[in-house]
């Protein structure tokens, strides 16, 4: 559905500008439907909130999925996909994985995305 | 048992159920979580907007829950009739009208292939409006979060721990969307969380899996089921980029 360039692009900014560690592009999954995701692996480079702890992947990794954004198109995310991502994409029992939102002017928004009803993080 | 009225109009709408008794009120605020809307003015200040009293205004969402859980009764009051002019006095807004259709909980469960009860049109008149909103009702209330409405923050709900007199709300809820058909807007979610993070609220997205058309007989079996039709995803900005 996007291009690797969209992926290197996400890649570079959490090696570059985040400075996260163990970077790692995983295999890109294709759903039934044709659509084609891929998941990038990284280490964070510190807490980002005080309910980091409680809150983070059991696993310590932060899973990022680079998703596009188009101005001028309609977005192809639908929230079954996003359910396809937490079952098909990431390993069983992910609390919560990073949308990397790439938008056609370059820029790159990072959010969490959480299963379920979870209460806002205290800053 | 609570009372809900509604007004049939004589172009075919109805009005949003309203609640006209204090006690009434009360009961479904402390033993239901339905908070409603306070709506009555004073005839000379129609354009006051805070020190409002009552009619309670529900959403149909509330009115649904109600009804189909058997927490209220129903009456609907034909605009037409000398009943309705009645009702429209205060002395006598505390009862239900007489002569007039009540749909009790227990009634709400026919099948509604043949529509000849008014209550029951009303349902069905309904039913389309909220197709989407009210299976996320029940799910929200299901993990324990009431709402109230989310104009204030561009969304459709606002999420409450419990009652909002009492908690600060904590999730800014988005319109419902369909499971497999419809996209999230990106750049609404880019508001949203940016917002959110401000008010300290993270941002619920949902998708319906399978609308029910027809208001079915409420089963405990079934209600479970339908819990499930609904998934949620909360959606937070992460603070950098």
């Amino acid at each position: 559905m996007y291009g690797d360039e969209t992926v290197q692009l996400v890649r570079n900014n959490l090696v570059h500008n985040l400075s996260w560690s163990d970077v790692e592009v995983l295999e890109k999954s294709t759903f039934d439907d044709g659509l084609a995701l891929q998941v990038i692996r990284a280490q964070p480079s510190n807490e980002v909130s005080q309910d980091d702890a409680q809150d983070r992947n059991a696993d310590g990794f932060e899973y990022i999925v680079p998703i596009e954004m188009s101005q001028h198109l309609a977005s192809w995310l639908t929230v079954k996909m996003m359910e396809d991502i937490f079952v098909k994409m990431l390993p069983l029992g992910t609390k919560r994985f990073i949308m990397a939102v790439v938008s056609d002017d370059g820029t790159v928004m990072f959010y969490y995305v959480y299963e379920g009803v979870h209460k806002p993080r205290r800053n | 048992m609570p009372t809900l009225q509604v007004i049939h109009y004589l172009h075919g709408g109805y009005s949003l159920p309203q609640v006209f008794s204090v006690e009434d009120a009360a009961e479904l605020r402390e033993k239901h979580g339905i908070y409603g809307i306070l709506s009555g003015t004073l005839p000379l200040n129609a354009q006051q907007n805070s020190f409002l009293y009552l009619p309670l205004t529900l959403s149909l969402e509330e009115a649904f829950f109600l009804v189909k859980n058997g927490h209220a009764n129903l009456s609907v009051v034909e605009s037409a009739t000398n009943a309705a002019v009645i009702a429209l006095k205060n002395q006598d807004l505390q009862s239900p009208v007489e002569g007039n259709y009540v749909l009790t909980p227990d009634q709400f469960g026919v099948r509604p292939e043949t529509p000849k009860d008014t209550a029951l049109r009303w349902l069905l008149h309904n039913a389309g409006q909220v197709q989407l909103s009210y299976p996320l009702y029940e799910k929200l209330r299901s993990v324990g979060i009431t709402v109230l409405p989310g104009a204030r923050f561009g969304c459709k709900y606002v999420g409450y721990p419990g009652d909002p007199l009492r908690y600060h709300s904590q999730h800014l809820v988005t319109e419902p969307l369909r499971y497999t058909d419809d996209t999230v807007n990106l750049l609404q979610l880019v508001n949203l969380t940016r917002l959110g993070t401000i008010v300290k609220k993270s941002v619920i997205v949902s998708g319906v899996l399978e609308a029910p058309t027809k208001l079915e007989q409420p089963h405990k079996q079934k209600q479970k089921q339908k819990f499930d039709t609904v998934k949620v995803f909360t959606i937070e900005w992460c603070g950098f980029g």
